[in-house]
Formats: structure tokens, C-alpha cells, sequence
């Protein structure tokens, strides 16, 4: 949550990027505090990138002003931000060593040369690259490459550090144990830290806050859970993890449970809390496939159920997901853990109840 | 295919190959130790035609003016087609992109007598209406080689530049330095062996020119392809063998020499990846 005392170490107020006839950003506002670790989140061309490289200093906003430390940076050029990025490639210098590589950015500040050996030695301690000092960016593995890109981006102590998808050079095994490492290594330097991606598994596992871009058009902001649990549009709700929308129309509301009727179900859909709509309002209601249950027997509950058929079951070994297809054509997924391992679990063509509880569902408004 | 073994027909098309290659010059350069003073028939060993090579003045002169073109015709072409190719690959979208592109690299397909020619009439309407240049000579071989060498270089420097990743450069300026100073640091270093290669590239063009040096030429300003020209035509000297295996030896040299620094380039890389 937003700490009132403290300004945002990085604004961007109003930001609009036009390139001739296409707005890659739209009228973007965000506030990034201090120590953070924020994720831009979305699909390729959603204008995310653009955006980074606004913060970086390599595009100036055609509208609008990016503030870092509460200045206007919007016309300051990249090499005068206090700013740095740790690029997609990693872009390391192929002539120059690891040390020369880490030392670049403070040879520019002009540091006397004990300084600057003391904190490129430092940097790469932090990193575990000491022993490598001397070679070659080409004789450096993947993994390795990126602790070097850290190490640099980190050497001048930006007051805010960009990472541009930081983990799509590197191959899906080393992805997860290099995803916790970098948040470590940024939460103890303790640095403002804005992430690129399109993996909204690694915008979950490494960021404080998430935003989910789409058209360049921030959709929402959140930390992971609440982008998870509450989305608030279909966009949001579809693109991260998946997710059953049903087509429903407001039937009666009150401050605890609200209550629509759909026509894929039999019952009434309730869901926990109120709602502004006004009644007979066509909405969607939203239910993650792992907070629905399944049973052969009829639920012991008036609303959220359904019946169906098993069309398709996905066994995934630590679960299994499970499409069951309704009466009325509409195919739903469902989850389970699979605890037994002798369990006589459901099989193609079964016949079964979906149900779940009015506080598992969420009404998207648009 | 099986490797390491080459069949015998392989063997005998390889060899005939290397034959058609390479036999006239290793007759070139056993004919320059020849004695005698007819070219084609051997009467002994003998370095003689080397010491008269050496004594004379006007092989010697032209060799040295051919020399100095070279190096100034190629540093001049790298500089030029290095910005040339900044222009292309670098600057993005411009209006007449396309023509500049296409009438940088034209120079490439044009017949070496169509450029000489037009070079002349350029150089005598100047020097007729601006009073520059005077005389045709040294001056105007080195701008004549200039252009056409230029070309050459742009094509290889921006194919390497193509290669490079700019965000190698967009991370220098991320890190504090200006552009100017990231062309300097980051660039130029990473460039270079293009360059060295261009250098190389235009210096062998401007050397071995007679067509436009011809045209462009004026009096006291003989090249050393122009002067092995003429003096062919009286009649084919012994000394002739003898400056082509000088010009052979020194070629083998710098080659082998690139080689050496190569190789031992990569067996520090393989070493140091091993430790």
C-alpha cells in the first residue's frame, strides 16, 4: 500500500506516446514509491517497452512529464538521469572484461580509480562474479552474463533500476532460480526497481506491485494477489491465469451478497459483497478453476452449482484441470490437487456437479 | 561424406585446382632468380635482376607514390565510408535514404573506365573554370581513389554495424556517456576490425589501379601499376618477376602475420574459458 509520507520515487504523469498515427501509450499515470519493485505487465505491442525506455530517457513523451526524485526528467537525456537499465540482451561491451564492463558507467563520472576498484570489486561480490573479473563477456554462460548486466546497472547506484524483460535470455529451469535471486540481490541494495515483462509468472514471483497493460492503457494496478483474486475487467481477469466468465444479469442486490441469474445455470449465482450495478444489468461473473469443486452427488447448497459432463481432463501430475461441459454448450475448467494417489478420481464422459462458494466468485464490470 | 579421408578423385581435382592457382606464380617468382635476360629461359640463379630492380629510379619512385596513395586513399576512404555507413544504418529514416544508399554503393558496379573518364572531364571543367586543380597528379589520383574506394569500405563497415546490437551502444548512454563519447568507447572498438578490413580492402584497390590512375593521372605522377605497364609494353623485363615476388613476399607476410594474432587471439579465449 502506498506510504502517504514518503513522495514516489518515480511518476509518470499523463504520459502519452505518439509515433505518427499510433499511440503506443495512452494517457499513463503511475506513482512508483520508493524501494519498490514494480512490473509492467502485458502482451507484446501493449506498449510497455515504450514506456521503459520513456523512464530511461531513450523516447521523449509527445504528451505529459516523467518526474524521478519529484524533477521533471522528461527532457533530460538518458546519460544525465540518475537511472539505469539492465537490457533484454544484457548489451554487455564485447571488447572490454567483466570489470571493465562494471566499471563504465562510474569511468564516466569521472571517480578517482581507487573508488571505482573498490565498488566494481563490490558489485561483483554481490553478484558471485569476483572470479571472472578478467574474462570476456563470450566466455561467460547465460546466467553469467546476467549477473554481469546487474552488476553494471547496479555500479552507479541509481535511484531508479529498469530491467527490461530481465530473464528472456535465459532458459525456463535457470528462469526460476535466477528470478528469486535478482530480488534478493535488489531488495538488499535496496534500490526503486520498474520490470518489462510478458511472463505474468515472473511479474508475480518478483514484484511488490503489478500492473497489467494493455493497448497502451494501464488496465490495473495491484499486488499480485489482488490482480489474481480481484480482477477488474475481463482483460485483466482472461490474460492473467485462467479463469471461468459466465454472462450474467444483476437480479437483486444488497450490501452482502449480490444476485444474478445466468442462463448456463439452473440456480442463482450469488456473489459476496454489493455491487453499483443497477438491476438487470448484463455483467460477468468470474470463478477461477481452483475454487471449484466437483462431486458426483448433488451439492448441499441452493446457488453456484452446475451440472455437466467431463469432456476433456488435463493430468498435469500435482493436479489434473478438468473441462466439463454444461447443459447449455458452455465449457467450464476446474481444478483439483491430487492428494491419493489410488483415488477413483472422474472420467471422461462422467457425470458431475461443479459447485462453489458465493465468496470464491467476482463480478468484472467490464 | 566420410571426413579426414578424401577420395582419389577429390585428391586429383583439389590438386588440379591448387595447380591452376598458384603455378604461374610459383613460375613468376623461380623466373625472377633467372640469369638470363630473356624471361622465359633459364640460364642459372642469380639475384641480379633484384639489385637492378633496386637501382632503378623510376620503379623505385613509383613504387613510393603508389605506396603513399594508398595509405592516404585508404585512411581518407575509411573515415568517409565510416560515416557513410553511421548515415545509412545508424540515422534511422530519412528523406532520399534510398538514393544516398544506392548512390554510395554505385561505385562498386561501375566500370573503372566510365568512373576514370567522368573523374577527368570533372577535373579539366574544374580546373578550367575554377582554377582547381592546375595540374592533374598525385592530388587528383588520390581523390579519384578516394571515391571509389569509399564505397568499398561503406559496404563492409555497415554490414558489421548491421550486426551490432544497439543496445549495446543505448547501454553506454545509459551509463552516463554522451554520444559522441559512446561512437569512441563502444563503437569505434567494436567496429574496428571492420575497419582494419576496409583499410585493408581499399589500400589493395588504390595499389593495384591502373584504369582510373590512367585517366586521372598527369605528368611526374607515375603509379606503380601505370609504370609496370609501360615498361611491359617495351618488352618484358626480368625485373618485372623480381618486383612481383617482392610484392608477393611482403602480401604472404601480412597475411600470415593477421593469422598469427588471430590464432593467438584464440588460444588465449580457449585458455582462459579452461582455467
Amino acid at each position: 500500500m502506498t506510504d502517504a509520507a514518503s513522495s514516489p520515487m518515480l511518476e509518470i504523469r499523463h504520459v502519452t506516446k505518439r509515433f505518427g498515427q499510433l499511440s503506443a501509450v495512452k494517457d499513463v499515470n503511475l506513482a512508483i514509491n520508493k524501494g519498490e519493485i514494480f512490473a509492467l505487465l502485458g502482451g507484446s505491442g501493449c506498449g510497455k517497452t515504450t514506456l521503459l525506455r520513456m523512464m530511461a530517457g531513450f523516447e521523449t513523451p509527445t504528451e505529459g512529464a516523467v518526474l524521478i526524485d519529484g524533477q521533471d526528467v522528461s527532457n533530460v537525456p538518458s546519460y544525465k538521469r540518475p537511472v539505469n537499465m539492465m537490457f533484454q540482451s544484457y548489451a554487455l561491451f564485447p571488447h572490454l572484461t567483466v570489470e571493465q564492463n562494471v566499471a563504465f558507467g562510474l569511468k564516466q563520472d569521472k571517480l578517482p580509480k581507487a573508488e571505482i576498484e573498490a565498488q566494481v570489486h563490490k558489485m561483483l561480490g554481490l553478484v558471485h562474479m569476483n572470479e571472472f573479473a578478467k574474462r570476456k563477456p563470450n566466455q561467460l554462460s547465460g546466467g553469467q552474463r546476467q549477473r554481469v548486466a546487474l552488476a553494471r546497472s547496479l555500479a552507479k547506484k541509481p535511484k531508479v533500476l529498469l530491467l527490461d524483460e530481465p530473464m528472456g535470455a535465459l532458459d525456463k529451469k535457470l528462469r526460476s532460480q535466477m528470478q528469486l535471486e535478482v530480488v534478493d540481490i535488489i531488495e538488499s541494495v535496496g534500490v526503486t526497481c520498474v520490470m518489462v515483462t510478458h511472463d505474468q509468472e515472473e511479474a508475480m514471483t518478483m514484484a511488490d506491485r503489478v500492473s497489467i497493460m494493455h493497448d497502451g492503457e494501464i488496465m490495473q494496478i495491484g499486488s499480485p494477489s489482488e490482480i489474481y483474486e480481484f480482477p477488474n475487467s475481463r482483460h485483466t481477469a482472461e490474460f492473467i491465469g485462467s479463469i471461468n466468465i459466465f454472462d450474467a444479469a444483476v437480479q437483486h442486490v444488497s450490501p452482502q451478497l449480490s444476485q444474478f441469474s445466468c442462463p448456463d445455470l439452473a440456480c442463482t449465482l450469488s456473489v459476496e459483497g454489493g455491487t453499483n450495478a443497477v438491476e438487470g444489468a448484463q455483467l460477468g461473473v468470474a470463478v477461477r478453476p481452483e475454487k471449484i469443486l466437483m462431486s458426483r452427488g448433488q451439492p448441499q447448497q441452493a446457488n453456484n452449482w452446475v451440472k455437466g459432463e467431463v469432456l476433456d481432463i488435463a493430468y498435469l501430475g500435482g493436479h489434473s484441470v478438468y473441462h466439463v461441459e454444461l447443459d447449455s454448450g458452455k465449457v467450464v475448467m476446474a481444478t483439483t490437487t491430487n492428494m491419493d494417489r489410488h483415488e477413483q478420481r472422474l472420467t471422461w464422459k462422467d457425470e458431475v456437479y461443479l459447485y462453489w462458494s458465493a465468496s470464491s466468485a467476482v463480478v468484472l464490470y467490464q | 561424406m566420410q571426413t579426414g579421408k578424401l577420395s582419389n578423385w577429390s585428391k586429383w581435382f583439389l590438386s588440379l585446382g591448387f595447380f591452376f592457382l598458384y603455378a604461374p606464380i610459383i613460375i613468376l617468382v623461380i623466373f625472377s632468380f633467372n640469369k638470363s635476360e630473356l624471361v622465359t629461359v633459364w640460364a642459372g640463379f642469380s639475384f641480379r635482376w633484384y639489385g637492378e630492380l633496386f637501382r632503378d629510379p623510376q620503379m623505385l619512385g613509383a613504387a613510393w607514390i603508389s605506396l603513399k596513395i594508398a595509405v592516404l586513399a585508404a585512411s581518407a576512404a575509411v573515415v568517409l565510408g565510416t560515416m557513410a555507413s553511421i548515415v545509412m544504418v545508424r540515422m534511422g529514416a530519412f528523406k532520399g535514404k534510398t538514393a544516398f544508399t544506392s548512390m554510395i554503393t554505385a561505385p562498386l558496379v561501375m566500370p573503372e573506365v566510365i568512373t576514370g573518364l567522368s573523374l577527368l572531364l570533372l577535373f579539366v571543367a574544374m580546373g578550367q573554370t575554377l582554377g582547381w586543380p592546375g595540374q592533374r597528379g598525385m592530388l587528383t589520383i588520390w581523390i579519384a581513389h578516394v571515391t571509389f574506394c569509399t564505397a568499398f569500405v561503406a559496404v563492409v563497415v555497415s554490414s558489421r554495424l548491421q550486426e551490432l546490437d544497439e543496445s549495446i551502444e543505448e547501454a553506454a548512454q545509459d551509463l552516463g556517456a554522451p554520444p559522441w563519447k559512446v561512437f569512441f568507447l563502444v563503437t569505434l572498438p567494436i567496429i574496428a576490425p571492420a575497419l582494419m578490413s576496409g583499410w585493408l580492402l581499399a589500400f589493395t584497390l588504390s595499389l593495384d589501379d591502373l584504369v582510373i590512375a590512367s585517366f586521372v593521372s598527369g605528368p611526374g605522377a607515375t603509379t606503380l601499376p601505370m609504370q609496370v605497364f609501360s615498361s611491359v609494353r617495351m618488352g618484358i623485363s626480368p625485373q618485372i618477376n623480381a618486383l612481383a615476388t617482392i610484392i608477393i613476399g611482403l602480401a604472404s607476410i601480412a597475411v600470415l602475420v593477421a593469422w598469427w594474432i588471430a590464432r593467438r587471439e584464440g588460444i588465449r579465449a580457449v585458455k582462459i574459458s579452461e582455467s
